[in-house]
């Protein structure tokens, strides 16, 4: 049995396919006379919903990646971009300066392990390809001087598969970097490679699921270990890159990217792949190895158009919930600057906490 | 006798060691028989399927398991490593620091993986690229085994499909003696094998285990 992916227009987002892609003159209608995006939560509204021509990537990527504020004017920005690229000649002077032991630890500890993943980081991409291809170095010299840039994250596979294809569509080095740098500060994306961020994604998704999904919650619940949800490790950690192809991946990153309605987009594009394919799960009564196979083998087949529309369906159910557990409140918070278009409070009942005398999801 | 009456058995192995020693190549040459020099790196869990019929009344499913090379997850590394029950330890034979570190990958499969009755995990060492540099095999490897218990290291290569089935079949032999000399045939661990494979072979299983 074979679940086709398909979404009722019951279950998609009211305002879905009702918002144009940002096209070129849209965004250039967007700024002011002095050049600020005096209305940011439309371009991210757009982006959200429908994405953005090819082209415009490496203009409004850097805002949807903080590294310009939305009401900078044409002015700041360039001074921002003078002020990052000595930063960023700074930060290469400082690598380069390193040596003894500091050069040697940098060497075997990071050098040697970028080394080798820029070498089998998407070398089917044209841009990529090929022997001694000079965007390879380039690769390499943004990860080295994030090593140096922030220490304490250092270098962790999957941060190549990451950049890459910001690089790839801003084409520049120093702005590749400071984009690199904000999807890596990004506090819940996928991009901070630690247990504790991690735990938490899957935390929110469990949760989720057992709210949204009760059935494959249950499903969950019968099977030794299928609550670890092995099969969505690689979602989460790549944003779905070796799941969907590049181009649909890439419209998947921005829309979480846009933080609009919610800082977890990602997590409830999860709950859209559970959704589609969870019948067929259940049906054949599919264990936790088993499941991961299963999902597996679908990288590259599953149809991402559908699931982000039903994910944006499923983030609209999920707000009209008049009220959710106290687990799920963090994911009503703003994790970073802006807002949302309008706010959703729902009433948080605790759930179980009574033996403690409070409740350690309360944010009160 | 016929398929229908093997006994199945259910063997989850790990296979671990440093970034880019080439643990998905052997994985891929061992359970597809096939080679890239262009595999990605491994991020999060993954594993392949192979099947062995190990002899006319066992059937072998092999489940390999591709543990990503760079440390991440202290938490999430012991949920990949749960119900192993062997590990093979790869190190490339070009790069030294990477049998350095075998010892490290030792320690961490020995902290968090234990087998019923306390025994340790069978583990094998490969030092891969053996096409490459089969001539700059570490000469402490054999004391090092020694030492740690490790019966067999084999020079392999996945690029020229040398000493892969060798070495797997090296390790299924120490997991049956490992479960035989532990009398563990009725304990949990291959329980969990056959109820991990065979529930929906339900008739096999009365016929041959009970």
């Amino acid at each position: 049995m074979v679940c086709r992916a398909e979404v009722s227009d019951l279950e998609l987002h009211p305002e879905e396919g009702q918002v144009p892609k940002l096209t070129e003159e849209l965004f250039r209608g967007l700024f002011n006379e002095v050049g600020q995006l005096e209305d940011d939560l439309t371009l991210r509204k757009y982006v959200f919903f429908a994405g953005m021509e090819r082209n415009l990537r490496k203009e409004v990527w850097p805002f949807l990646l903080h590294c310009y504020p939305y009401n900078s004017t044409y002015d700041e920005r360039e001074q921002i971009a003078n002020i990052r690229r000595q930063e960023f000649e700074e930060i290469t002077r400082r690598r380069l300066d390193l040596s003894g032991n500091q050069l040697n630890q940098f060497k075997r500890k990071i050098q040697s392990v970028v080394e080798k993943d820029v070498v089998r980081t998407d070398r089917g991409n044209p841009f990529f390809a090929g022997d001694d291809n000079p965007n390879l170095t380039v690769m390499k010299n943004i990860l080295l001087n994030y090593a140096v840039y922030n220490p304490g994250l250092g270098y962790t596979q999957g941060m190549s598969d990451l950049l890459a294809p910001v690089l790839c569509e801003l084409r520049d080095e120093v702005a590749a970097f400071w984009c690199f740098v904000g999807l890596m500060q990004r506090a819940v994306f996928v991009a901070t490679p630690t247990d504790r961020d991690m735990d938490r994604s899957l935390k929110y998704l469990r949760e989720l699921v057992r709210i949204m999904v009760p059935k494959f919650h249950e499903h969950l619940q019968n099977h030794r270990d299928a609550a670890e949800l092995l099969f969505c490790h690689r979602w989460i950690l790549l944003c779905f890159k070796r799941e969907f192809t590049e181009a649909v991946a890439l419209r998947m990153w921005e829309a979480c990217w846009a933080n609009f309605l919610t800082d977890y987009f990602h997590l409830f594009l999860c709950l859209s792949i559970i959704c589609v394919y969870a019948d067929d799960v259940i049906a054949q009564d599919l264990k936790a190895d088993e499941m991961l196979l299963h999902f597996s083998s679908l990288a590259m087949y599953m149809d991402g158009e559908v699931i982000t529309r039903k994910a944006r369906g499923l983030l609209h159910q999920f707000r009209q919930l008049r009220e959710i557990p106290c687990t799920l409140a963090g994911l009503c918070m703003r994790c970073g600057p802006g807002i949302w278009d309008s706010s959703h409070s729902p009433r948080i009942y605790c759930t179980g906490h009574e033996q403690y005398g409070y409740c350690p999801n309360s944010f009160n | 006798m016929s398929d229908l009456f093997k006994k199945e058995l259910l063997f989850k192995i790990l296979v671990v060691g440093d970034f880019g020693v080439g643990k998905t190549s052997i994985i891929k040459r061992y359970a597809e028989g096939t080679f890239s020099p262009k595999y990605k790196m491994t991020i999060g869990a993954d594993f392949a399927l192979k099947q062995l019929d190990w002899d006319s009344e066992t059937r072998i499913n092999i489940q390999l398991w591709d543990i990503a090379g760079h440390e991440r997850f202290g938490y999430l590394t012991s949920v990949y490593y749960r119900y192993a029950v062997a590990a093979a330890i790869v190190f490339d034979l070009t790069r030294p620091d990477t049998f350095f570190a075998v010892a490290k990958w030792l320690a961490d499969l020995r902290d968090k993986v234990s087998l019923p009755v306390g025994r340790p995990l069978p583990v094998i060492i490969l030092a891969n690229k053996g096409d490459v540099a089969a001539n700059k095999v570490p000469p402490q490897i054999e004391e090092f085994c020694k030492k740690n218990h490790i019966t067999s290291w084999y020079v392999t290569s996945a690029k020229e499909n040398r000493n892969i089935d060798e070495a797997m079949n090296r390790v299924v032999v120490e997991v049956l003696e490992n479960q035989r000399n532990n009398n563990l045939y009725n304990s949990d661990s291959v329980m969990l094998a056959e109820e991990m494979h065979t529930d929906k072979h339900n008739n096999g299983q009365l016929c041959c285990s009970r």
